[in-house]
C-alpha cells in the first residue's frame, strides 16, 4: 500500500518521463517544423524527439529530424535517422535524395557494384508498393484465385480449357508476387543495420579489444548487423569485408 | 561310394586348413632400405624405402626422420606405394613409404633406425650405412664439382650472380640462379632455396625458355636458363653468405636425340655460395629520414588551387625512382591551420627494369578548409639516401596555395567531407515534410503480423476442401437419381405441410385430407424411390418395416393415413381443430421416419 506522499513521488514522476498529455504529437511536429523554418535546428531536433517519445513511428518525423541533425553538423544521427525514415517509406524520393546528399559527406567511400537494370526496376518497384501493398496484391490474387477454383471445383465438368489457363496465369502470377513479398521481406525487414556515430572506430577480428585491428571505419558509414556478443557486434561493410566492431559505436537503424 | 565320401571330405578339410593359413594374420616385417643400393654419388637422388610386409591394409603412421647424416630430405611428405602378389599359392602384400633425400657430400652417410608404429605396433628398422662418392665422369656430364663445372667435355653447370657484392643497408640487390649448358637440358626445377632470413625477399618471376641467352665461356659456347631471381633488400648491416640453390635438370645427350623414346639424365646441381657486403647508412641522417635508400624523385601536388568550404581537396606526394618505397614512412609536412587534415592513403607500385627494381609510391591526404581565405601549405620534404654517392640528400617541394572561398554556406560536418560529394548535382538536402491533414503513424505491428490478415490468406484454404465436397456431392446426386429423390424427400414434404398449413382456412376438410395423405405417401416414394401411383399403404408399411423403422411409428403412419382417408369420406368430422392435430401428426411422422430411415 502506498502512502500519500509516495503516490504523489510516483505521479510526479511518470509526469515528467510521459509528454504532456494535453500536447499531441502531430503539435510537437508542427512545432519543430515552424523552428526548422526559422533556422532554429536544435529545437527543431528537440521537438522531432519529443514526437518520437509519442512512440510515432512514421517516417516523416525521421526524415525531417535528419534534416536537423544534417543542419547542426552531425553525420552520423543524420544518416541513422534517414535510415530510419528509408525502412520506414523505402518508395519515398525525398529520403532518398537526402540520404545520398548526406552519405557524400561521409570520410569513407563506399563503392557499391553495379545492380543490373532490370533488378533494379524490380527493385525499385517493390518499394515504390512497399510490403504492406505487395501483401494486399497477394491476398487479393489469393481470394480471386480461391474463388475461382472454388467455383469450378463445385460445378465439376461445366468448364473449357479458358478456365484451366486462366487459373494457372493466376498461379503464376500469385507465386511471382508472393516470392516478390518474400523477397522484399528479406530485403528491407529481416536485415539488420546499423550506422557509425563515433568519429572513428576500429573494425577488429573478433569480439574482444585483444584482436587485431582489420580497418578504421568513419562516422556516418551504414553497416549490416551479423551477429551480436555482449558489447560486440559482428558487422558486414558495403565492400564485403566482415569484421567486429564495438556496439556503443553505432546506432542501429 | 565311401571312398568318394572320404575324398570330398578330405577336400574340403584342405580347403578349409588352407583358407585358414591364408586368412591367419601374421605379424607384419618392417625394413627400410635405400635405392639405388650401391653407387650412389653426391649427385645421386637416394630413396629411402621403409616396407611392410605381411598386412593387408595397414594403418601406418609415417616416422619421424631425424638424425640423418650427410643427408638432407628433399621432400618432407613421403609418396606411398602398395601391391599384393600371388606366388605359388602365397598371398604377399607390401606397403611402401619413400622418401627422396640428397647427399650432402661425399663420404660416409647414414640413417639412424627409424620407429614405424604399424596398426598400433612399433616396430624399429635397422640403421642404414653407405658412403657417398663423387660422381663419375660421363661424357655429357662432365665435372665432379657440386655446380658441375668442368673443364672438359659437355658440361652443365650452375651458377649465381649478384648484381652488386657490396651494398647499403636497404639497397635493393637482385640474386640469380641460372644454368649453363652445352647440351639440350629440359625440365629445370628448384629442388632447394636459399632461407635469405637476413634479407627482404622478392621472388621476380622468370620465364626460363623466353629468357634463355647464349654465352661463351672459355672459347665454348652455352645456352643459359636463368632459372631464379630474388629482389633482396639487406636489413641490417654485415658479410652475409647466401646459401646454394639446388636445381634439378633433365639432361639430353646427344646420343639421345636419335632414341625416341630417351628420357634423358636427371642432375641435380648445386651453386655455390655467394658473398653479399651490406655496408651500414651513415649516422648522419637528417630529420625526417623514413629509411628510403634509392635515387628518387620527389613532387607534390594539390588537386585543384580553387576550392569552397568543406570541400574535399587531395594533396599527392609522390616518390619515384630505384629502390625500394615498400616499408618507409610518408613525408612530413606541418598541417597549416584552418584545415582538417585525415590520415593519408598509400599506394605503391614496383616495376624490375634492366634488373634494377622501380618504386613509385603515392600518398594522398584529404585536407577539408574550415573557412574561406587563402591557405598556404607549406614545402613538403622527402629525405632519402642516395647509395650511388653514398650520402644523404633532401628533396623539397614547393610550397602550394589553396583559394578558399565562402561556397554554398552549408555547415561544417564534424566527420569531414568527400571527393564524392562534388560529383552531385544536388546543391543541398530538401526541405522538411508537412503533415497536411495526414495524422502521424504510431508504432503498431506491421500487416503481415496481425492476426485478421492471416486469417484473410488462410481462408482461402479452408473454403477450397468445402467446394470441393461440395462439387463431389452434386456429381453424385446428378447420377444417383433415387438418392436424389430421397435427400430432396424431406424437404418437399415440409414444403408441401407448409402450404398444406397456409391454404388450410380457405381449403376444404376433403382436399385438406387428400393433401396430407398424398404428401405422406409421395414422402415414402421419394425416400425409397417408387412412383407414388403404385404405393399402397400396405406397400408402404412393408418398405418402412424393411428399413427397420418402429412397429408404433408404422401404426402411427398407418393411423394418420387412415384419418386422413375418414375425413374425405366424412367431411363432417373433421372440425378446424382437428386439422390441425392432423397436420401436427404429419410434420412430426416425416421428422420420425427421417430419423428412422
Amino acid at each position: 500500500m502506498l502512502s500519500g506522499l509516495h503516490r504523489l513521488f510516483v505521479i510526479g514522476l511518470l509526469m515528467t518521463t510521459l509528454p504532456v498529455a494535453a500536447e499531441t504529437a502531430e503539435e510537437a511536429f508542427e512545432r519543430g517544423n515552424e523552428a526548422y523554418a526559422a533556422g532554429d535546428w536544435s529545437t527543431a531536433a528537440a521537438e522531432y524527439r519529443t514526437v518520437l517519445d509519442f512512440r510515432v513511428q512514421d517516417a516523416r518525423v525521421h526524415y525531417n529530424l535528419g534534416n536537423s541533425e544534417f543542419r547542426l553538423g552531425r553525420l552520423g544521427p543524420a544518416i541513422l535517422h534517414y535510415e530510419k525514415a528509408k525502412r520506414l517509406d523505402p518508395s519515398d524520393r525525398e529520403i532518398r535524395a537526402n540520404l545520398g546528399f548526406v552519405q557524400g559527406y561521409r570520410f569513407d567511400r563506399v563503392e557499391v557494384a553495379e545492380t543490373f537494370l532490370l533488378i533494379k526496376k524490380l527493385q525499385e518497384a517493390q518499394e515504390a508498393l512497399g510490403l504492406d501493398g505487395q501483401a494486399w496484391i497477394v491476398v487479393g490474387l489469393l481470394w480471386i484465385s480461391g474463388g475461382l477454383l472454388a467455383w469450378g471445383l463445385a460445378r465439376p465438368g461445366k468448364f473449357g480449357p479458358g478456365y484451366g489457363w486462366v487459373l494457372t496465369a493466376l498461379a503464376i502470377l500469385l507465386l511471382v508476387t508472393g516470392l516478390s513479398w518474400w523477397n522484399s521481406f528479406e530485403r528491407l525487414e529481416r536485415r539488420r543495420f546499423a550506422v557509425v556515430m563515433a568519429p572513428a572506430t576500429e573494425v577488429i577480428a573478433g569480439p574482444g579489444p585483444s584482436n587485431p585491428s582489420l580497418l578504421t571505419i568513419h562516422e556516418g558509414l551504414t553497416v549490416e548487423i551479423l551477429e551480436e556478443r555482449e558489447d560486440w557486434i559482428q558487422v558486414s561493410l558495403p565492400n564485403g569485408i566482415n569484421g567486429w566492431i564495438a556496439t556503443q559505436a553505432v546506432g542501429r537503424v | 561310394m565311401n571312398r568318394l565320401r572320404q575324398g570330398a571330405t578330405g577336400l574340403v578339410l584342405a580347403l578349409a586348413l588352407g583358407g585358414v593359413s591364408v586368412a591367419q594374420t601374421r605379424t607384419p616385417e618392417v625394413q627400410a632400405y635405400v635405392q639405388p643400393r650401391a653407387g650412389i654419388t653426391d649427385v645421386t637422388q637416394v630413396r629411402l624405402v621403409i616396407e611392410i610386409k605381411g598386412a593387408q591394409n595397414p594403418q601406418v603412421e609415417n616416422p619421424s626422420i631425424g638424425g640423418l647424416e650427410n643427408l638432407r630430405m628433399l621432400r618432407n611428405r613421403p609418396s606411398v606405394e602398395q601391391s599384393t602378389s600371388f606366388i605359388n599359392g602365397q598371398v604377399s602384400a607390401s606397403y611402401r613409404l619413400i622418401y627422396t633425400l640428397l647427399p650432402e657430400r661425399t663420404g660416409p652417410a647414414s640413417i639412424p633406425g627409424l620407429k614405424v608404429k604399424v596398426d598400433g605396433k612399433s616396430f624399429t628398422t635397422e640403421p642404414i650405412r653407405f658412403e657417398v662418392s663423387p660422381s663419375p665422369k660421363r661424357p655429357e656430364e662432365s665435372g665432379t664439382e657440386d655446380n658441375g663445372r668442368g673443364s672438359s667435355g659437355n658440361v652443365v653447370f650452375v651458377e649465381t650472380k649478384l648484381s652488386r657484392d657490396e651494398v647499403w643497408v636497404g639497397e635493393p640487390v637482385m640474386s640469380t640462379a641460372s644454368v649453363y649448358s652445352t647440351l639440350r637440358v629440359h625440365d629445370i626445377g628448384l629442388a632447394e632455396l636459399p632461407s635469405f632470413s637476413q634479407f627482404l625477399a622478392n621472388s621476380i618471376p622468370v620465364d626460363i625458355n623466353a629468357e634463355a641467352t647464349r654465352a661463351e665461356i672459355e672459347g665454348r659456347g652455352y645456352a643459359v636458363y636463368p632459372v631464379r631471381r630474388d629482389l633482396l633488400i639487406p636489413l641490417g648491416p654485415g658479410t652475409y653468405t647466401i646459401d646454394p640453390y639446388t636445381i634439378q635438370i633433365q639432361v639430353q645427350s646427344r646420343r639421345d636425340a636419335f632414341d625416341l623414346f630417351a628420357r634423358g639424365t636427371t642432375v641435380i646441381r648445386k651453386t655455390e655460395p655467394t658473398t653479399l657486403k651490406v655496408k651500414p647508412l651513415p649516422d648522419n641522417a637528417p630529420a625526417g629520414f623514413g629509411g628510403a635508400v634509392g635515387d628518387f624523385e620527389f613532387r607534390a601536388s594539390l588537386d585543384r588551387v580553387e576550392a569552397t568550404v568543406n570541400d574535399a581537396v587531395a594533396l599527392r606526394v609522390t616518390v619515384e625512382g630505384a629502390g625500394s618505397l615498400k616499408a618507409i614512412d610518408p613525408p612530413v609536412w606541418t598541417e597549416p591551420t584552418g584545415v582538417k587534415v585525415y590520415d593519408p592513403e598509400d599506394n605503391l607500385e614496383t616495376d624490375i627494369r634492366n634488373g634494377t627494381l622501380i618504386s613509385r609510391k603515392t600518398w594522398e591526404w584529404v585536407i577539408v578548409p574550415l573557412a574561406p581565405g587563402n591557405i598556404e601549405l607549406d614545402s613538403v620534404e622527402f629525405v632519402f639516401f642516395e647509395p650511388r654517392r653514398g650520402v644523404y640528400r633532401t628533396s623539397t617541394a614547393p610550397s602550394l596555395q589553396l583559394a578558399v572561398s565562402e561556397g554554398d554556406g552549408l555547415p561544417i560536418v564534424g566527420s569531414g567531407g568527400d571527393r564524392s560529394v562534388i560529383s552531385l548535382d544536388q546543391k543541398d538536402i530538401a526541405f522538411v515534410k508537412q503533415l497536411r491533414g495526414a495524422a502521424l503513424a504510431y508504432a503498431a505491428p506491421p500487416l503481415y503480423a496481425r492476426w485478421w490478415f492471416a486469417s484473410l490468406v488462410l481462408l482461402p484454404f479452408f473454403w477450397v476442401p468445402y467446394f470441393v465436397w461440395l462439387g463431389r456431392r452434386r456429381d453424385l446426386l446428378q447420377r444417383d437419381q433415387g438418392l436424389a429423390r430421397g435427400r430432396r424427400a424431406r424437404r418437399r414434404a415440409r414444403k408441401a405441410l407448409r402450404v398444406i398449413k397456409k391454404k388450410m382456412p380457405e381449403s376444404d376438410s376433403a382436399s385438406f385430407h387428400e393433401t396430407v395423405a398424398r404428401t405422406l405417401v409421395e414422402y415414402v416414394g421419394d425416400r425409397f424411390n417408387r412412383a407414388p401411383s403404385g404405393l399402397t399403404y400396405e406397400l408402404a408399411d412393408e418398405l418402412l418395416a424393411g428399413r427397420g423403422v418402429d412397429e408404433i411409428v408404422r401404426r402411427r403412419f398407418r393411423a394418420c393415413l387412415e384419418t386422413c382417408d375418414f375425413a374425405r369420406f366424412v367431411p363432417a368430422s373433421s372440425k378446424a381443430a382437428r386439422r390441425s392435430e392432423v397436420l401436427e401428426e404429419a410434420t412430426k411422422l416425416i421428422d420420425t421416419l427421417e430419423r428412422a430411415c
